[in-house]
């Protein structure tokens, strides 16, 4: 299959993995300005299951509040919507994937590596003290590789032919996708940011994770997510379709400041935030 | 080579003159050592001397291995994972820095085995 002929594949997927519903609208709601804590709140509240996830990540120790936060109304006074909002983003994203049980790219191994990104990002933009919100960082990792998870979902045989690339070469899932098509998942995931109408930042750093001197604008969020990308496979948690790691960006190196030192604060802190981040390691299993 | 006065072993052969207090020779070079003269090192208060011959190969690396190991307990499996992980970037002194820091964070980070 050519490069047209897998765009117009992928233009004609009827069943794209959603986001629930309330989620979309708690996306608009926070958007604009006239919104209030008790609008949020019941959007949330009205659906059970989101509340029950959405509590649970909101009282773990990740976000570490010394009381108990009983209400989602509670949260959003507490957390704001920002937080509130990414953290409905990712008690949603697990569950939205019903991966095909023999894919040759693991499901949860994804989320894995996935959500294990998205906490180095968090770090790497609180240690860095950038005007990078830090949720976003958190949130822009968790959805860097969107695109794999429609090749998984979506489009088995063309993961399959990638797959067998990366086995047979022992390369990057990212190369072996450039050698069947002039496109890979970077590109597959910028088109379903879109149709999620997420925030422009975030679709360049989706877009350009693995060229981040390519993004136009702000370069931070793609530097973040390209250093994010290969912290986590550095880590060795998750997996995203391969088992080597790309060569970090000089650039990124530089401009991140990732000096011995400072990765040795990082790797610290990623670390203890791992342990910090159980429940939303259980939330991939219990929705997959 | 240098050996403590307790590693001295009858026969070995003394490569620097032993001198005392005033500086006179008490042993000349070519000497080999006996057990009379352990005894007379000894009480002269001798720390150690110079003798013919090289360090035994063996013996420095046991000393190699246990200095490794003092300072953390590698996980071996760990190092071989990460190592081959890295196998095609390693040439990058950023990459090769941030595998070794891997390396260090995880041996140190993961839980003792019960
Ligand atoms: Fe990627
Ligand atoms: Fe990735």
């Amino acid at each position: 299959m050519d490069s047209l002929n897998l765009r117009n594949r992928i233009e004609s997927i009827d069943d794209l993995p959603t986001l629930p519903v309330v989620v979309t609208q708690i996306l608009q709601a926070t958007k604009s300005l006239s919104t209030n804590a008790n609008d949020v709140g019941k959007l949330i509240s009205d659906d059970q299951s989101l509340t029950v996830k959405v509590l649970k990540l909101v009282n773990s120790p990740f976000y570490g509040f010394p009381q108990k936060i009983k209400t989602i109304t509670h949260a959003i006074v507490i957390l704001g919507f920002a937080k509130v909002k990414n953290i409905v983003l990712a008690a949603s994203v697990f569950g939205m994937t019903k991966g095909p049980k023999n894919s040759t790219v693991d499901i949860c191994s994804l989320w894995e590596h996935a959500l294990t990104t998205g906490i180095v990002c968090r770090q790497l933009a609180k240690l860095r003290n950038s005007k990078l919100d830090i949720e976003e960082a958190f949130v822009a990792g968790l959805l860097h590789d969107l695109g794999k998870v429609i090749l998984i979902c979506n489009l088995e045989d063309i993961c399959e032919q990638v797959s067998a690339i990366v086995r047979e070469k022992d390369c990057l899932f990212y190369e072996a996708e450039k050698e069947l098509f002039d496109f890979g998942h970077d590109k597959i995931g910028v088109w379903l940011a879109e149709k999620w109408n997420l925030n422009p930042d975030m679709i360049e750093g989706i877009k350009c994770h693995h060229q981040p001197q390519k993004a136009r604008g702000d370069k931070l969020m793609a530097y973040i997510l390209h250093a994010g990308d290969i912290i986590a496979r550095a880590l060795d948690v998750g997996n995203g379709g391969d088992n080597k790691i790309p060569l970090m960006d000089p650039k990124v190196a530089e401009e991140l400041d990732l000096t011995t030192e400072n990765l040795d604060k990082l790797m610290i802190s990623v670390l203890a935030e791992l342990d910090k981040a159980k429940d939303f390691f259980d939330l991939i299993h219990d929705q997959n | 080579m240098i050996k403590l006065i307790e590693d001295l072993k009858t026969g070995d052969v003394i490569k620097s003159e032993i001198k005392d207090g005033t500086g006179r020779v008490v042993v000349k070079i070519g000497s080999k050592v006996t057990p009379l003269l352990l005894k007379r090192l000894a009480k002269w208060g001798v720390k150690n001397v110079e003798i013919e011959g090289q360090e035994p190969k063996v013996e420095a690396k046991k000393v190699e291995k246990v200095a490794e190991k003092k300072p953390q307990n590698i996980n071996k499996e760990l190092v071989i994972r990460i190592a081959k992980k890295f196998s095609r970037v390693r040439e990058d002194p950023f990459m090769d820095k941030l595998m070794k820091l891997t390396i260090k964070h995880l041996s140190a980070h993961a839980k003792p085995e019960s």
